[in-house]
């Protein structure tokens, strides 16, 4: 599937030294691989294995995937308000095409 | 005598109890947790189809303008649309749902070649145009043109089919709130679809969805789209009429 | 109802688990089914896993909150939130999280999640689906 889309639920502003929840649902397929298909060939893997989260240019979340992760993965966690910056989500997909998205956050 | 009296009174409440018997949304057979997450737009899957929707309504594709040209503003436009489909196209004279809708929008007002049912195109759009009626109730029109469609849907609904010789109305008139595997069976009204499916891993049509129910009791299974199915798609929207529209549901 | 599945989809272990039992009955007729064909190295065991994780260290238990439903709706998709109590300051904080399956046919299935100390106190509930079960079915 070429559809990728990610819906990311956070504030947009916050105060500083606030805990803040943010909550990443995307859509992807995260196919593990190994069926066999039509042809009798073996289906290879092919997930998101990697989201890496950083905030004003610091790494603050990184989330790796197996094969066990469901398909349109929902990952939610917590981080500190500090400044305003923003967020910028990516995920790594087997064989090396990344997917990036950016959100704001404004602290006051 | 006396127990005779007794016993028929019985069954006469019996009776009264299951024709009066209120038609629930699918919802209300859903665990807790997974109606929180249905009602939840940063967790309910299913929004990442109606972004999809969204992306698709407001973009231009070949020479055609953009459904957003002619639907400006379809928060407002389009509220309430979905809870009137299925209805009779007035210049075919066909039931169309509200996919036949899109597809015939796309292809006869946008010259575009149809999306084809169960497509994620057509799937984003339905539950795109589906989400701005969430929570309206159902007002399908059932009198004039769509009166033989009902009629249909209802003899489709009541006739047992298939090798285990079953039909709609045993499970989802006398069976409601009993297990099925693993799931509990439901009045069968579809409100939520276009619905993410557990099971499916994504989101599927209304259609989809009674195709496993044909499969279940080994009955025919009819083709996206197929008359049969849309007139039962419309006497189900007639049981449903006045509960809200939960598009895009989670199921399991 | 269940399609045949080919030779190659075949798990090693002659019987299911009753786990796995479980996972299928909620599926409705899911087979598992073990891709190692497709992967040239064999999985690491668990006892190698936990060894490469704690590098020698013994763990200790405690500290940590695993919220999982004991039976789910159905196993494509189980929330799973985790826990950890930490005070998360630059000398003390959580580097790791990770979610180990040992009946899953690939034990570190699930996740490994990286927290900073800038994160302060963290909760990180993924959403995965313990051991997955790929479901051949007919059409529907």
């Amino acid at each position: 599937m070429s559809t990728f889309n990610a819906r990311i639920t956070m504030p947009a502003e916050a105060k500083a030294g606030e805990i803040i929840e943010i909550r990443v649902l995307v859509r992807h397929p995260m196919d593990r691989g190994g069926q066999v298909d039509a042809e009798g060939r073996i289906v290879p893997r092919k997930i998101l294995n990697r989201l890496t989260v950083t905030y004003a240019g610091e790494p603050v979340f990184r989330f790796d995937m197996h094969t066990g992760i469901s398909a349109n993965p929902f990952v939610s966690f917590t981080t500190r308000a500090v400044e305003t910056g923003d967020l910028l989500f990516e995920w790594r997909e087997d064989g090396g095409v990344v997917f990036t998205r950016t959100a704001r956050l404004v602290v006051t | 005598m006396t127990t005779r009296a007794a016993l028929f009174i019985g069954l006469s409440l019996a009776a009264t109890m299951v024709s009066a018997q209120e038609i629930k949304p699918g919802s209300a057979f859903l665990s807790p947790e997974m109606l929180r997450q249905q009602s939840d737009e940063a967790r309910n899957p299913g929004f990442l189809w109606v972004e999809q929707g969204g992306e698709l309504f407001s973009r231009r594709s070949g020479g055609a303008p953009a459904c957003i040209a002619c639907h400006a503003g379809p928060e407002r436009s389009l509220k309430g649309a979905a809870t009137r489909y299925p209805q009779v196209d007035a210049a075919s004279g066909k039931l169309l749902n509200l996919e036949g809708r899109i597809e015939q929008c796309r292809t006869q007002r946008q010259n575009e070649p149809a999306f084809g049912y169960e497509s994620p195109e057509l799937l984003g759009l339905t539950a795109y145009v589906a989400s701005f009626s969430r929570g309206l109730p159902m007002a399908v029109a059932t009198e004039g043109a769509a009166k033989p469609y009902l009629e249909a849907g209802k003899a489709f609904y009541e006739r047992r089919q298939g090798q285990l010789n079953l039909s709609c109305r045993q499970c989802h008139d006398g069976l409601v709130g009993e297990k099925l595997r693993g799931d509990t069976i439901s009045h069968g009204i579809g409100t939520g679809y276009p619905a993410y499916r557990l099971e499916w891993n994504g989101v599927g049509s209304l259609h989809r969805r009674l195709r496993a129910c044909s499969l279940g009791v080994r009955a025919t299974q009819f083709d996206y789209g197929a008359p049969d199915y849309l007139a039962l798609e419309l006497y189900l929207a007639a049981r449903a009429k006045g509960l809200p529209l939960e598009s895009p549901g989670l199921r399991r | 109802m269940s399609s045949p599945i080919s030779s190659a989809c075949a798990r090693p272990e002659a019987r299911p688990s009753r786990r796995e039992v479980m996972a299928a009955g909620a599926a409705g007729f899911a087979l598992a089914i073990s891709p190692a064909a497709a992967y040239a190295a064999a999985p690491p065991t668990l006892a190698e896993l936990i060894g490469r994780i704690t590098e020698g260290a013994v763990p200790a238990r405690g500290g940590i909150v695993f919220d999982i439903p004991q039976l789910v709706e159905n196993g494509n998709s189980v929330d799973v939130a985790i826990q950890v109590e930490s005070p998360m300051t630059e000398s003390d904080h959580v580097r790791w999280i990770h979610v180990i399956a040992e009946k899953n046919p690939y034990p570190d299935m699930a996740a490994s999640i990286s927290v900073l100390a800038a994160a302060g106190p963290t909760s990180a509930p993924p959403c995965v689906s313990p051991p997955r079960k790929r479901s051949w079915r007919s059409p529907r």
